[in-house]
Order: C-alpha cells, then structure tokens, then sequence
C-alpha cells in the first residue's frame, strides 16, 4: 500500500511562535484518519501545509506521491476550517463553478450538482442564493464542493462544526461511503466522539507537536489506567480488605464510589471477581479511558511545564504506531473520578 | 493552468458586470447626467427674485446742468432695462445660432433660434426700479447709511450711485476719465446689480461720446463686433477651431482612462475584501494557487475595465460623429489610449488586489488605500497645468513618473498643437511594462501571505518587507 500522505521534519513558525514542531506523519493511501487537539495546536497548519496553502519553513511534504498539493490539486477535496460561499451566488452555479476550478468538464455537470444536493437534502435550492441559505446547508454545499470533483484525498477541516445531530449523522454516513469506496480521508475535529467512532487511526497534535498517532484501540490498551471504579453497597472508608488482594496497588474514594489502582503484573479484569469477593458492590468495571479523557488528560498535565515535557517526552519516545502499553508518566492521571482527591493511600 | 485561471477571470467579470450597482454607475449615472444638464439650465435661468425700490444717483461729475443725471436715471427706469435685457438675448441667441449653423446646418440652428425664443419669453422682469436724483453735493456717506435700512421689495433705497468729478469730461486730454462707483444693499440680487452697474456704464459712455460731439449711436454702431471665430483650413473644409482640441479632447481622455481604471480598479478590490469577508479565500485555494487566483481575478475586471472603455468612447465617438468633428480623433490616440490603459490598470489593480487581500473589510482598507489615492488624484490636480502646457518641463517629468506617467501622457497625447514627441510616448509605453512587471510581482507576494490573514491589517512597513521577503 502506497502512501497518500508523507510528512517528514515538518516545521512552520509565525514570528516567534513555533506552530508546527518537526512534525512526521504518514497516512497510508485509504485511511481514515483523524486529528485532533485543543484550538491552536497546529492542526489547520498542518492541513494547510499539505494544501501547499502555507509552505513550511523546514521539511518535506508529499502528497499523493507528488511533491506539493498543487500538483495534485484536482485530486485532493478540501474542506477548509474557514469556509464560505459567495453570498450573492446562486447555490447551483456555486457549486458549478467550484467543479470546473476542480477540471470536471462541463458535459453533465449540472445532473452531477443536483445529485449530489438532492444527496444532502438540499433539492430545490439549486437557484437559490448562498446567502438564503442557514448555516448548516452552506456547510453541506460546501462539502459537495469537496467532493464533486471525486479526490481520491479528502481533507476535512472540522466538518462537524455548527452542525445540528441529524446532519452530524449524514455527514458521518458520507465519510464512510467516501471511506468504503477506498478514498483517503482525514478530518480534523474537536468531537472526540467522533474521532473514536470514524477514525482507523487518531493523530493528535497539541502545542505543535504531535503526541498520539494510533489506532483507537492501541490507544485504549495504552492509556489503559489499570483502574477498577466499584460502588460498595455500604458506604465504607475502611479500604483494608481490599488492600490485601495482591492484585491492588491503592484504594481512593471518589465520592460513593471507590477507585481501585491494580499492579502492573495484574490484569485489571482478572481482578474483579476478588474485590467483589471481599466488599460487597453495586456495580463495578474497569475503568476506560476515551478519546476525550486522554485528549484532557494531555491539556490538563500541561498546566505544570515539567509534567507536560515528561509526557511529550515519553509519548515521543514511545514511538507512533507501537501501540505497546506505554508507561503511565507520573501524576498523568486518567479518568473523570481520579481528580477531586479524598483521603487516598 | 491557465484554464482556472480564465475561470476565475470569468467568474469575476460575470459577478461585476451583471451587478445592479455596475448597471448604475456605468449607463445610469452618465444618462442622467447628460439628461439633467437642459433641467439645470431651465433651473439656473429661473426668474431672479423681484426687487423694487429706488436708485440715488449723486451727479459730481459737473456741467451740461444734471443732463447726466438725467441720462442715468432714464437709463435706470423698468423699460430702458427691459429693452437691453432683449437686444442682449437676441445676440446671445444669434451667436448660439451662428455656432450651431457651423456644426450642424441651418436647420438645426433655426431649431435652436426657436428654442432660445421660447426660453427668452421667460426672461426675468426687469427690476422695479425708481431713479431718484440727489444734490451733486449731497452728503455720500449719509446716503448710503439709507442703505441699510428696509428690504429689496418696500422700495426703500436699492443702490447710490457716485459719478465721479471725471467721468464724462477730462480735465485735460492727456488723463483719464472718471468713472462711477455703486453701493448696493447687502441683499439685493446679483443680477439686479449687474443691470444697474451695466445701465449707469452704457450712459456714461453715452454722455461722453454726446458731450464730445459725437452721436452715440453712430459710434456705438461702428464699434460693434459679432464674435468671430478663427477657422482652420483643411483637407476636409474649413472648420473653426477653439477650446474643443486644447481643452475638451484632453480631459475626455484622460476621464476615459481615469475612470475606467479606476472604477474597474475599485471593484477588483471590493471582491477581494469580499472573499476573505465571506471566508471563501481558502475555499478557492484548494483549487487555485494565489497567483492564479489573482491573476483571474484582475483579468477578469479588465474585462469590466474595457467594457467600461468601450461603452464611454462610444458615447464620445457617437457624439462627434453627431457634431460633425471626427477629424479631431486621431487613430493613433486610441492606440495609444488602449496601451496606456493595460499600463494604468495593471498598475492601480495590482495595488487595489494587494490592499483587497490584506483587510478584511472596507473601513479597514481606508488607510491603506492613501498612497493609491493620491497617485490616482494627483493626474487630477495637475490636469489643467499640464493640458495649458503640455510641452512643459512639468508636463514631461511627470510623464516618466511611473504610476501617474499613463494618465499625464494621455492627457499631452491629444494636444493639437504641442503633441509630445514619438520616443517620449514609446518611452513612457516601455517605462509603463517594466512598471506594472514590478508591481504585479510585488502584489502577488502581498496577496499570498495576505489573503489568509485575519485579524488587524499590516501596515505598509510591513507589506513593504513581505514584498523584500523571497
């Protein structure tokens, strides 16, 4: 399988500030991928520099096996962070327009224009002016104008932004056809929901630099925080039976529930039956870290600057792609339950 | 390559050309213009504002017994003022005439004979004046103090009118005659003014020519000329000459070029703001790179640019052909017309695009666009220096100064008399290609750092370094 994209040492400053650090990055040719990372973290940057919109200061950039985006243009859709559409144009000869600057012929471009909007729901407005429009169908014209020309690329920047749960679900359904047809796909997005539920792989890239990049699942197992979160039927502050499992490193409370931290050598699910064993439980389960909580768990350790460089460090060195269970950097806790501390070990 | 770029050029010419407010300032505006100026000359020749009251003459200037006196104050009265305010028309009329018969035939002349008749019935009532004869030795400045009271229409004291001691006799015939001096209400009509000074002057000079033994209407006869006008002979036959070449000609060129350039100029940048405004800028991107898409886009209004051209020459063309005067156009002008407009419009839209690319809406674009204005106004400024002296050292510097040299060649090129040598016009075409290659080099570095910046505009400092920058 060849390679859709490939990023090697990018580097892009503006002014002072360094946006994207030595960035590497490879997307092989019909993945989906996923970015995310908090606002600023270089993601539209780095999209854009795979535009060739902006050029980077250092680095290489292929794509599509070309050595800029501009040569390879009309195979690349592209669905900018900042978009828009000319106000006073119709929504038709809009989207017209947009395939003949793609270089489809005109010869049945307008059946391919009302196709595609009586697709997405928007049959009738084809005279309509983009300005008569709400939000959510320019968003819509706009992803058409991404893929009339049929790219074998497809680069989304937030495309679930400003978009009501109905539409948010069509245009899930879109990137999964486009996906299944063998295209490759990456979209960027705040929504870690989506991200978990789309995505082959996750990139995420924050202050710059690039601190995941892993399959969901890889990136399940390796946050995986070892933790068992249990609800004792009784409300109790005496942890010592469960201290004496061999399997339990620390017991915390967190409210009425208790959270259990379990030895390296043990696995987490093996030990369940013995906690349930020795206090009685409501409920128990092993704790799982979503995109979400590992994304804030990231933002959160960078409040304290040591913290922050271990985990950049420890995340780099783990390598991309290893997908191994990385060891958990000090007080890089995951896990809605595991701040708010009371008492504890 | 150069097919997204003829789609974006299209695009742009579409999306300005088929706009209401391009309809409006190209044909509307213009039409309504042309149709308002007969409404404004009606509006302009409207009756003056009635006036009635008296006129003080005090007679210093001695001898024939007050005969002098008399003579002004007849010369004031309601008809004597009505019956010049006719002759005058009826000259006016005749030299309109006489103009109009050169250019376009009895008929047309006979038809504005006419015209001017009709518009003669509404000429204004003569002022209701009533002359009022003081003592030569009346006191000046008490009478005028009469002037200060009442309004232009109770018949209080209209105008004093002081002839002085010389005005009719010389004391001797080596020093000048006298003359009069006339003191007004702050109020009264400048027309009712100009009647009275003009009535009091014409019977001076009558009781001069009567007190040296002349008779006054043979002499004012003899004296009397229509107004001629010098006609140059050519090939053609012979036509007057006048203001049309040295002035007109001049300044529909230069409003030609001015005009269109600017115009199409300020759409380009307009469009631009609007795409970054509208957040369409990335958009586009994704298909086009900066320069094509800038590229496009000032093809595109240039195409709007000569449409503008076009449809103005045409208005022009049409009318010489209707006032007979095509041998004024000099083929090689429009040559020369059309080159200097490529040079003027590259120019002023590679400033516009680059100044569109960097704000995000038009208050934003104020300050930025100074240096665009000035050099755009200062042709303006200088427009009639130069066209009085177009051979001038002035004229010719100015010529060579690159942004503003198309539209001060453009305005020497149709000079009659002093039009400007061959190699200056072929030099300021070469100085106009090496001009807009660096200025269209320089827009594109703006416009492509430019069109994804958002937030608080550069100054120029700082274009200037992005323009040093690679």
């Amino acid at each position: 399988m060849t390679n859709a994209i490939e990023l090697k040492g990018l580097r892009k400053t503006f002014g002072p500030m360094v946006a994207v650090h030595d960035l590497d990055l490879v997307i092989p040719q019909g993945s989906l991928h996923g970015f995310i990372g908090p606002n600023g973290a270089g993601k539209t940057t780095t999209i854009r520099m795979i535009m060739s919109i902006l050029f980077p200061d250092k680095g290489e950039i292929s794509v599509l096996g070309k050595k800029s985006a501009i040569e390879s243009k009309d195979q690349i859709g592209y669905l900018p962070e900042e978009r828009g559409v000319y106000k006073k144009m119709k929504v038709g000869p809009f989207l017209k327009y947009m395939a003949r600057l793609k270089g489809v012929p005109p010869q049945g471009l307008e059946n391919k224009v009302r196709a595609w909007m009586e697709r997405l729901d928007l049959a009738g407005l084809y005279r309509k002016r983009s300005e008569e429009l709400s939000k959510g169908m320019q968003q819509k014209v706009q992803f058409i104008a991404a893929v009339i020309h049929e790219p074998e690329l497809i680069i989304l920047d937030e495309p679930f932004s400003g978009l009501d749960p109905v539409n948010s679900r069509m245009l899930r359904a879109l990137i999964d056809e486009q996906h299944e047809q063998g295209k490759t796909i990456i979209f960027s997005t705040h929504q870690m929901s989506q991200a978990e539920a789309l995505c082959d792989r996750v990139v995420m890239i924050y202050r710059g630099h690039k601190v995941l990049d892993n399959t969901p699942a890889q990136i399940h197992s390796r946050f995986d925080p070892r933790a068992i979160s249990l609800e004792p039927v009784t409300p109790t502050t005496d942890f010592s039976t469960l201290l004496h499992i061999p399997a339990v490193e620390s017991v915390k409370a967190v409210g009425r529930q208790l959270h259990v931290q379990i030895r390296e050598r043990f696995e987490a699910a093996s030990a369940i039956p013995q906690i349930a064993t020795a206090v009685p439980v409501r409920r128990i389960e092993v704790i799982r870290p979503t995109l979400e909580d590992v994304f804030i768990s990231i933002v959160q350790s960078s409040t304290n600057p040591a913290e922050h460089a271990a985990l950049i460090e420890s995340l780099r060195a783990s390598g991309s792609g290893a997908g191994g269970p990385g060891a958990m950097p000090a007080g890089f806790l995951v896990g809605s339950g595991a701040r708010g501390d009371q008492g504890g070990d | 390559m150069a097919f997204k770029t003829f789609q974006v050029a299209k695009r742009e010419f579409m999306a300005t050309v088929l706009t209401k407010a391009f309809l409006i300032g190209v044909f509307i505006v213009p039409i309504i213009i042309t149709a308002s100026i007969p409404v404004a000359t009606l509006l302009v020749s409207t009756r003056a504002p009635a006036v009635k009251g008296t006129v003080a003459i005090i007679d210093q200037s001695g001898g024939s017994e007050g005969l002098v006196a008399a003579a002004l104050a007849e010369a004031l009265t309601p008809d004597a003022i009505e019956a010049q305010q006719k002759i005058q028309a009826k000259e006016d009329t005749e030299a309109v005439a006489g103009e109009i018969e050169a250019r376009l035939g009895k008929e047309k002349a006979e038809q504005a004979r006419i015209g001017t008749a009709i518009a003669g019935a509404n000429t204004p009532p003569a002022p209701d004046i009533t002359p009022e004869i003081l003592s030569p030795t009346a006191d000046i400045d008490s009478e005028k103090q009469k002037l200060i009271e009442g309004t232009t229409l109770d018949g209080s004291r209209l105008a004093l009118i002081v002839v002085d001691p010389a005005a009719v006799h010389r004391p001797a015939s080596d020093k000048p005659f006298g003359a009069f001096q006339v003191f007004v209400k702050s109020k009264l009509d400048a027309r009712a003014q100009r009647a009275i000074t003009d009535q009091v002057g014409r019977a001076l000079i009558r009781a001069r020519l009567a007190a040296n033994g002349s008779n006054p209407d043979d002499v004012l006869a003899m004296t009397a000329l229509p107004r001629v006008r010098a006609q140059a002979v050519t090939a053609g036959g012979d036509k007057s000459t006048g203001e049309m070449q040295q002035y007109i000609l001049p300044i529909a060129f230069m409003m030609l070029l001015w005009i269109s350039v600017f115009t199409s100029g300020q759409f380009l940048m307009t469009s631009t703001i609007e795409e970054k405004s509208n957040r369409i800028m990335e958009v586009l991107l994704s298909a086009v790179s900066p320069m094509q898409l800038m590229t496009g886009k000032i093809l595109g209004q240039m195409g709007a640019g000569l449409l503008i051209l076009c449809i103005y020459s045409g208005f022009g063309i049409t009318s010489l052909l209707y006032l007979n005067r095509t041998e004024l156009l000099d083929p090689s002008n429009f040559i020369f017309l059309i080159a200097f407009f490529f040079i003027a419009f590259f120019t002023i839209a590679s400033m516009m695009a680059a100044v569109g690319s960097v704000v995000t809406d038009i208050h934003e674009a104020q300050t930025l666009m100074m240096p665009i204005m000035i050099v755009v106004m200062i042709p303006m400024l200088l427009m009639m220096p130069i066209i009085s002296n177009p051979a001038g050292r002035m004229a010719t510097v100015m010529s060579f100064i690159p942004p503003i040299s198309p539209f001060v060649m453009v305005l020497r090129m149709s000079s009659v008399s002093q039009p400007p040598p061959m190699w200056q016009l072929l030099a300021a075409v070469a100085l106009g290609v090496v001009t807009v290659f660096v200025f269209l080099k320089g827009a594109a570095k703006i416009f492509r750092i430019g069109v994804l910046l958002y937030g608080k505009p550069p100054n120029l400092p700082t274009l200037i370094k992005w323009i040093r920058m690679a």
